[in-house]
């Protein structure tokens, strides 16, 4: 049984004002591909990983990880005790 | 150019109901046509002439570019080749279509072993193929098979589509469900008329067929002409 790996391709696609399509253009799948990436029902290969990391010019494991990202609420709690 | 003339069914239910009515109703229909008194033989072909709608509803669907591989890649869409999610479920399903085929042709194979047999030594009459109809049966049911098991295990377990936000998106959305829907209400109509009324279904359904093909094509002429 394969683990889940959790992504923030939504986050920083929606960031960037991009489609769904247009992700997919850039990075040569199917758009559907790319939705199946962001809700978690797909595990990208190696190669589309890199290729994703590329495009929004971020490391590997910004991208992708294999426990859940924290939210941003989270994140600002952490911020805020550890400014 | 070859998408605006073809209508592909995209709604994943309709996929689902059709590939899985192919697969219960032709080995049923036929049984009931060639093997049963001529009592039940309105009852077969009925359900044989339903696999064949199954058929014409499946083999035109969104899901048979990833079932078929590049060949029909290209004549649906023009692009050359699938992704790497689309090769990863290709492959599964034809690796679920090769083991299930395979069980059914071992178990088909062991049973004429067994009943030739028996029919040799006369102690039973066990049915085996004897005449043309059973064995054209046979031949379009393997036929009907290796085309439908792979577009089954596709529309069962791919994820369901998800919707772009982008307006270009041309996936299924609800206007195709609807557009689907038209189409295969006239085949059904078509093809309940010809049983009851003629008794000529196949006319029947392929005229119902053709008006619910060419409506969607008018609708599509139409919306291209608005945009």
């Amino acid at each position: 049984m394969p683990s889940e790996v959790h992504n923030r391709i939504a986050m920083l696609r929606t960031e960037r004002g991009l489609s769904r399509k247009e992700l997919a253009e850039a990075v040569n799948v199917n758009f559907q591909t790319i939705g199946y990436l962001e809700r978690g029902d797909f595990n990208a290969s190696l190669e589309l990983a890199l290729k994703l990391s590329d495009f929004f010019e971020v490391p590997v494991d910004f991208l992708f990880s294999l426990t859940p990202f924290p939210t941003l609420a989270e994140l600002a709690r952490q911020e805020k005790k550890n400014p | 150019m070859t998408k605006k003339l073809i209508h592909l069914f995209k709604s994943r239910t309709l996929i689902r109901a059709a590939a899985t009515t192919v697969l219960v109703a032709y080995p049923i229909g036929c049984f009931a046509l060639l093997l049963l008194p001529d009592t039940w033989e309105a009852i077969g072909g009925a359900l044989f002439m339903i696999s064949v709608r199954g058929v014409i509803c499946a083999l035109p669907a969104s899901l048979s570019r990833i079932a078929f591989g590049p060949p029909v890649v290209r004549f649906v869409d023009g692009t050359a080749t699938l992704d790497e999610l689309e090769i990863d479920f290709r492959r599964r399903s034809q690796a679920f279509a090769f083991q299930v085929f395979s069980l059914i042709t071992l178990g088909g194979v062991m049973y004429l072993v067994i009943a030739s047999d028996i029919v040799n030594a006369g102690e039973g009459n066990l049915w085996m193929p004897r005449v043309d109809d059973h064995w054209l049966a046979i031949l379009f049911g393997a036929l009907i098979y290796v085309l439908m098991l792979p577009l089954a295990y596709l529309a069962w377990k791919l994820p369901q589509p998800v919707e772009d936000d982008d307006p270009r998106f041309e996936g299924p959305t609800s206007e195709h469900e609807v557009r689907d829907n038209i189409v295969v209400s006239f085949m059904t109509i078509g093809l309940a008329a010809g049983v009851l009324f003629s008794g000529d279904a196949i006319l029947w359904m392929a005229c119902g067929t053709t008006l619910g093909f060419a409506l969607d094509f008018a609708w599509r002429r139409r919306n291209q002409k608005e945009k």
